[in-house]
């Protein structure tokens, strides 16, 4: 058994991380008894498991039970069509948003959610062969007013969140901010002020693009509390 | 002995090129990755005068729909000339050449591709030959298969190619617009080095089954130097991010 | 059918916002509503090309060939050159734009630039003979959109001036005037024979705001947008009102007023760029670093 890269470095398709019996979690694939990367990613090594997290993409694989933030591009009497950054465009039953059923001779859906509105929303159902289903009612789901929206590279969701969402309970402690982040890339900012929404935003900018390299915590950690002292000195 | 065609020295006195390469010398490679905004990947790929940018979209939603594959993304190329890369300017339509390179192109860089992570959508490739000088569809995949991991594909390899070809009884790597005019061979060839298989393979003229093994294996080598390149202008990025943090932080 | 681009859906949310920046003389982008973005030109960069340029305003970047051939000339024009303006927006350059045909949209951007050119006289056509009546250079000059950020127009029109100006034809001797023979002597070449340098400015309206330079975001929620045209001598040589909004007379002359205002410099800036920046081989160098 042999490796070729140490934890977290960055490995791009083709690299031969390893040689010998290792368990693969994601990221990379088997070619005889070499483990091969398949993405642009960091490579995490722990004892005999290899994982690859991807750096890149522009696009989000839907899971069921994820939570994203949608937009409303088109309507039918029964159904919003919601762009969740996906090859493919979800779809949210009238029911699964208002929380029963809908009369579509009676009411026309589009007075709840137009097109161009954001929602929060659970992914309920998807599989291979149909287009995601979503719902948008219960606690935390539901159309989006006010704040603002940053949008990152769906890949880089797990370092904004940070192990148990660690990452960005430090960001809520710090700067009190609602934040909701969806799997999809998609994230959802609302503060006591501009300010401070900003400086959410530039954090979670900085997560993306510094997420490959070791010490993140304590660089965000120092970023916010650097930033908070300065808007305070603004404030007075 | 010179050997000259068509008033050009191809291969002078010395065994030099008309460009001054040995036979198996690369002409100047520079690769950058990541160079547009708006495309989900992109890369910008020289081969000496030769200048290729490509871009990738997707997955995403095929249109029209009937194309769509239940087990798998499809892949979409568009290999195109600028009317200004050449000479003469080329007409805007896709000429027959170019329908051809796009789908052989299509097919040296699928085979790297792990598309049944993606059903029922499209993974389209755009290249653009900004300057012609010889060996366009090679830099057209070197770019591509780039411009494809930097989209975040998930890829068993990167794809690489290079042209090989005869002129006279010399063996020559990496044909300027000059030699693949007036050489007696051209041989483009890409391949997937980590799995050693060959996904492009054309050739024009005429060689003997010997030259033809040279030729194989001289551009085995070729593509081992580029593959290298390719690899590390993937990393360059990341690298000058954590550069740039590292001077920072000591400031 | 001509393909038309399609709109990308802006999120309400998102359109509050830029609509609220713009009420205190904001932008998204941190511009000031009648600022452009940088603007960066490469000239002459391509080698098989007579003429070329790549421009960067803001992140969009356009790429402009000039190639000049021998032609007939028009049987009305006899002893006047020819030139054609042609823009390609391919896949390279925004997730909206298709293979095929060119769309309504690249052929818009095409002939304004095309009548901008016309109209300001740039380029000296009656010395562009070789054989009157017989033999005319013919200059055509390739818009290719590479990324777009928006305002592709002002792009290309830069892109096209900064070409044209850093191009060349090459020098020819009459072999056989009856005959119409001619043939390249050398090496030799000399400027395009030009006279005049028109630039346009692009206006967008976003419900009650004007902004000049919009980015891609800003044209996918504008209502109307406005080209206006200056030849060196600062008079309008083309004007071209797009979308499917409308402009108040007072945005006009708004627009107007600014473009007069602001003419100059850009001018200076084009002239500034393309003496000083490094061309050919070097101009990649200075590419790659970007």
């Amino acid at each position: 058994m042999t490796i070729y890269f140490k934890n977290m470095d960055i490995v791009v398709p083709g690299d031969i991380i390893a040689r010998g019996d290792y368990k693969i979690i994601e990221g990379a694939y088997k070619l005889g008894d070499m483990i091969v990367a398949e993405v642009i990613g960091i490579v995490y090594i722990k004892d005999k498991n290899i994982k690859v997290v991807p750096l890149e993409g522009s696009y989000y694989i839907p899971k069921v039970g994820d939570i994203i933030v949608g937009k409303i591009v088109d309507y039918n009497p029964v159904s919003w069509s919601v762009d969740i950054r996906a090859p493919y465009l979800a779809r949210l039953e009238a029911s699964d948003y208002l929380g029963r059923p809908i009369d579509p001779s009676r009411e026309n859906i589009n007075r709840f959610l137009d097109v161009g509105d954001l929602v929060i929303a659970k992914v309920a159902v998807t599989d291979r062969s149909t287009n995601p289903q979503l719902v948008a009612y219960g606690k935390g789901l539901g159309k989006i007013t006010g704040g603002k929206i940053v949008y990152v590279a769906p890949p880089k969701i797990p370092r904004i969140l940070g192990r148990n969402q660690s990452m960005i309970k430090m960001i809520r402690d710090i700067t009190k901010a609602d934040i909701k982040v969806g799997n999809n890339g998609v994230i959802w900012v609302k503060a006591r002020n501009k300010e401070l929404e900003e400086l959410v935003i530039g954090t979670i900018l900085k997560i993306e693009r510094e997420s490959h390299i070791p010490g993140l915590t304590e660089r965000v950690r120092e970023f916010l509390v650097n930033g908070m002292k300065k808007l305070e000195l603004g404030d007075k | 002995m010179a050997i000259e065609r068509n008033g050009v020295i191809l291969i002078d006195e010395e065994g030099r090129r008309s460009d001054g390469r040995k036979w198996d010398e690369l002409r100047p490679i520079h690769i950058k990755v990541g160079v547009l905004r708006r495309a989900d990947g992109s890369a910008l790929v020289e081969m000496g005068k030769t200048k290729v940018l490509a871009s990738v979209y997707g997955p995403r939603e095929i249109h029209p729909r009937h194309l769509a594959l239940p087990d798998k993304a499809i892949l979409r190329v568009a290999y195109r000339m600028a009317t200004f890369s050449v000479t003469e300017r080329k007409k805007p339509q896709p000429s027959r050449r170019e329908i051809e390179l796009s789908k052989v192109i299509k097919e040296a860089l699928a085979p790297a591709l792990i598309l049944d992570e993606f059903p029922r959508t499209a993974i389209e490739v755009y290249a653009l030959v900004l300057q012609a000088d010889g060996g366009t569809r090679v830099a057209s995949i070197n770019a591509a298969a780039l411009a494809l991991a930097d989209a975040g594909i998930p890829m068993k390899d990167l794809v690489t190619a290079i042209a090989v070809g005869r002129i006279g009884n010399y063996i020559v790597v990496d044909l300027n617009d000059l030699e693949d005019k007036y050489g007696d061979a051209d041989m483009p060839i890409a391949m997937i080095p980590v799995t050693d298989e060959i996904t492009l393979l054309q050739m024009d003229g005429t060689m003997t089954p010997e030259q033809f093994d040279k030729c194989l294996e001289a551009a085995k080598r070729a593509i081992l130097e580029i593959y290298d390149l390719q690899k590390e202008a993937l990393r360059y990025r990341y690298l000058q991010i954590k550069k740039e943090l590292m001077e920072e932080q000591s400031k | 059918m001509i393909p038309e681009i399609k709109k990308e859906i802006i999120s309400k949310l998102e359109e509050e916002h830029i609509l609220a920046l713009l009420k205190d003389g904001k932008r998204i982008d941190g511009r000031g509503l009648f600022d452009f973005r940088n603007i960066e030109i490469l000239p002459a960069l391509l080698e098989k090309a007579e003429g070329s340029a790549l421009v960067r305003l803001g992140d969009t970047k356009v790429l402009v060939g000039v190639k000049v051939s021998m032609a007939k000339p028009f049987p009305d024009t006899p002893n006047e050159g020819v030139f054609v303006v042609n823009a390609e927006f391919n896949p390279l350059a925004s997730p909206a734009f298709e293979l095929g045909p060119p769309s309504d949209y690249a052929i818009e951007v095409a002939r304004v630039v095309d009548r901008a050119i016309r109209s300001a006289e740039m380029i000296k056509l009656d010395e562009l003979a070789i054989i009157p009546g017989e033999l005319v250079w013919m200059i055509n000059i390739d818009i290719y959109a590479i990324d777009d950020d928006g305002n592709l127009i002002d792009a290309s029109m830069i892109g096209a001036v900064a070409a044209l100006m850093s191009g060349y034809l090459p020098k020819i001797e009459i072999i056989d005037e009856e005959k119409g023979k001619v043939e390249v002597i050398s090496e030799e070449k000399y400027p395009i024979p030009l006279q005049n340098l028109p630039i346009t400015f692009t206006f967008a309206k976003i419900r009650d705001f004007m902004v000049l330079d919009p980015n891609h975001i800003e044209e996918n929620i504008m209502d109307s947008r406005l080209t206006i045209a200056l030849n060196s001598q600062n008079e309008i040589c083309a004007i071209q009102k797009g979308e499917g909004g409308g402009f108040k007379f007072e945005d006009i002359q708004l627009a107007k007023d600014i473009v007069l205002k602001k003419a100059d410099s850009i001018r200076n800036l084009i002239v500034n760029q393309l003496a000083k920046k490094p061309r050919g081989e070097e101009a990649w160098d200075e590419l790659r670093r970007l």
